[in-house]
């Protein structure tokens, strides 16, 4: 290694221990900046293999496809799809007060023909028309960091979704 | 995941194009340079974080420019064509007496900015130059003639 005094006669304000202590943390960090890389293109913070997940309802024909890792302020989907023709062209879905809390739901599709407010949360009521299958997105904007225990339900078939929202 | 990637290919593209359209937008700051930079740094950013505005969201899109830029300052240490693509070589666009004008245009660059990297090394007359040099930086590199002095 070259000192400074070999290189230069001019007199220079060196100090050689800060600068092997800043190296190794340059290089730690540096680490950590290509581990933040990959976990993310992994999905840990969000949109992406680790936090896609779907759900299946026990007793009814639906699944529900969301992000469990959420960023606040930061717009994502929750799907819920009719897998298999129901019963009637009404769906209820009751949307659990923990996860109003933490996110607000900002629009649906396709709209809902009526949200009512109950003491668990919200319902929301669509109308599928004759082929009674679809999909339903509720546009989810999450506002409060931290873990949600989510919970959907669909005459009385009640499914969990713990969520996890990210700064 | 998706705003790793949009990270990077906004990175990559402004990089290619500021490397396109300026080389000098950190030594000489005039309008026609720094206009640029606004313009780019305005224009590249939404796209990225798009309607997110999550911390998370805007350390992973800093880290992947911060990991880009490292890697390929890396990457030209052991694929000098790295370097050479995204910074560029040294050229002389005058010496002894003669100006490269092809060379010249095709660097965008004028007389006055040598004249300029001169004035402020101290030299007043074009004929004590003995060459001018486009560092791969954007830096204008002025050598002055050697005086032999007599004894």
């Amino acid at each position: 290694m070259i000192s400074s005094a070999q290189a230069t006669e001019t007199q220079i304000e060196a100090n050689t221990g800060f600068e092997t202590q800043w190296s190794r943390a340059e290089t730690a960090l540096q680490g950590l900046i290509g581990l933040i890389i990959a976990a993310g293109l992994l999905g840990a913070f969000g949109n992406g293999w680790l936090s896609a997940s779907t759900k299946a309802f026990a007793h009814e024909p639906l699944s529900v496809t969301y992000q469990h890792l959420l960023r606040a302020n930061a717009p994502t989907d929750l799907i819920v799809d009719v897998t298999r023709a129901l019963h009637s062209e009404k769906l209820q879905i009751d949307v659990g007060s923990d996860l109003l809390d933490h996110a607000s739901i900002g629009a649906t599709q396709p709209s809902a023909v009526s949200v009512d407010a109950t003491p668990r949360g919200v319902t929301y009521t669509f109308n599928l028309g004759l082929e009674k299958q679809g999909s339903i997105t509720f546009k989810l904007s999450p506002r409060k960091v931290g873990p949600v225990a989510a919970k959907l339900t669909v005459r009385g078939d009640q499914i969990d979704l713990p969520l996890f929202v990210y700064p | 995941m998706d705003i790793v990637f949009r990270a990077a290919l906004m990175y990559l593209t402004v990089l290619i194009l500021l490397r396109l359209t300026t080389q000098r937008i950190m030594r000489s700051a005039t309008p026609l340079d720094m206009v640029v930079i606004f313009f780019f740094g305005g224009i590249a950013v939404p796209p990225i974080l798009g309607d997110d505005r999550s911390i998370t969201g805007a350390i992973l899109a800093l880290c992947t420019i911060a990991g880009l830029h490292t890697a390929l300052s890396h990457l030209k240490r052991v694929w000098p064509v790295v370097g050479m693509v995204t910074e560029g070589n040294p050229v002389v666009i005058y010496a002894n007496g003669t100006w490269d004008d092809e060379k010249m245009r095709r660097r965008r660059v004028d007389a006055r900015d040598v004249m300029a990297e001169m004035r402020q090394q101290g030299i007043t007359n074009l004929e004590d130059v003995q060459s001018a040099i486009i560092e791969h930086t954007g830096a204008i590199t002025v050598v002055p003639k050697q005086r032999h002095t007599h004894p």
